[in-house]
């Protein structure tokens, strides 16, 4: 029984590895890194070549595809996660502001992020958009920065490429 | 290591590096159409795919049983994954949004632009140091690097991010 379950664990554990590795693996293609995918498919692929040789040929039991499965998912958002730790890549930040949008805009220039104030219209009136592009690492701050001095702000971040000069606090 | 080294194992995990290299460049090519909504394309991809995965894994990769083969697979792999992003970049199907910002020379940067026929949206916009001009262009990805240089050309210190979008309705896009 002891044996039983140590051999669906290792399973368990392998899949995992390997499938955390495919999922940041995914993203990095994603996100056009060319280098970073060649690594994670490389440790992907090894993961898998030993697990396949160890542990992996053996799923005739439902301990063993109970682990494969659980390991597999369980992955997924390991991987998610390492990548959102990661957080390779830019973000650009739009900000809607109905009335706090210079004040907004000061203080994140206090902190050293680059905004630009656009004015629009909104229903109840005149409206400031915000465009903020920052390291996406950055995003977390930058987002509570905003919500602590207008709670009513209506935020959206997309992911952004080729950023050429400006300026990117650092 | 005699037995590693001889021209029949060199070839086994040759070819086991040409198979895998083969389906994860259209394993990578699917994911990238996938995420971009083409369909027919996705579906190609992904039978000739698994096609190649299946006749692999009947020939050879059952075969991981020395070193030789074992690197053969995770390099053919790994490469695999790059050609495909590479091709992937050499076709660049689809759209993107261009956002330049530009402290003072934005209206001949778009004069610029529109001369070459693309169409291009200015935004009056104020940043740290006072007014500047927020323009919005919508390109074909593979007219990207073009646009971009223009841009370089009139202000080197222009500020210009990209972000795949999907239009909408057609408006005008310079073919």
């Amino acid at each position: 029984m002891v044996t039983l379950i140590s051999a669906a664990l290792l399973i368990f554990i392998l899949r995992l590895i390997g499938i955390s590795f495919a999922t940041v693996r995914i993203f990095m293609i994603v996100r056009g890194r060319k280098g970073p995918a060649w690594i994670f498919g490389l440790l992907q692929a090894l993961v898998y070549a030993i697990a396949l040789i160890w542990v992996l040929s053996d799923l005739g039991n439902w301990l063993n595809i109970i682990g494969y499965a659980a390991g597999f998912a369980t992955g997924v958002v390991v991987g998610m996660t390492i990548e959102s730790h990661l957080a390779i890549g830019y973000t650009n930040i739009r900000i809607v502001s109905p009335g706090r949008g210079i004040e907004t805009a000061e203080d994140l220039r206090s902190e050293g992020f680059a905004v630009t104030e656009v004015s629009a219209q909104g229903r109840e009136g005149a409206v400031s958009i915000l465009h903020c592009s920052v390291l996406r690492k950055d995003e977390d701050q930058v987002t509570r920065r905003i919500t602590r001095i207008d709670p009513d702000a209506f935020i959206t971040a997309e992911n952004v490429n080729l950023p050429e000069h400006g300026f990117w606090n650092n | 290591m005699e037995y590693i080294l001889t021209p029949e194992a060199l070839l086994t995990a040759g070819l086991i590096f040409t198979l895998r290299v083969t389906d994860m460049t259209l394993d990578t090519l699917r994911v990238l159409f996938v995420m971009r909504g083409r369909k027919p394309i996705a579906w190609i991809l992904g039978f000739f795919q698994a096609a190649v995965f299946v006749i692999a894994i009947t020939f050879v990769l059952r075969d991981l049983t020395n070193v030789l083969n074992i690197i053969g697979y995770a390099a053919g792999f790994a490469t695999g994954v790059v050609i495909g992003m590479t091709i992937e970049e050499r076709l660049a199907i689809g759209h993107i949004h261009m956002r330049i910002i530009s402290s003072r020379r934005g209206s001949r940067i778009a004069e610029r632009i529109r001369e070459e026929g693309y169409a291009v949206t200015e935004v009056p916009a104020r940043g740290k140091d006072g007014m500047v001009t927020m323009l919005n262009c919508s390109v074909l990805r593979k007219n990207v690097g073009r646009v971009r240089n223009m841009v370089n050309e009139i202000d080197p210190e222009a500020f210009i991010t990209s972000e795949d979008i999907r239009p909408v309705r057609r408006g005008f896009w310079r073919a």
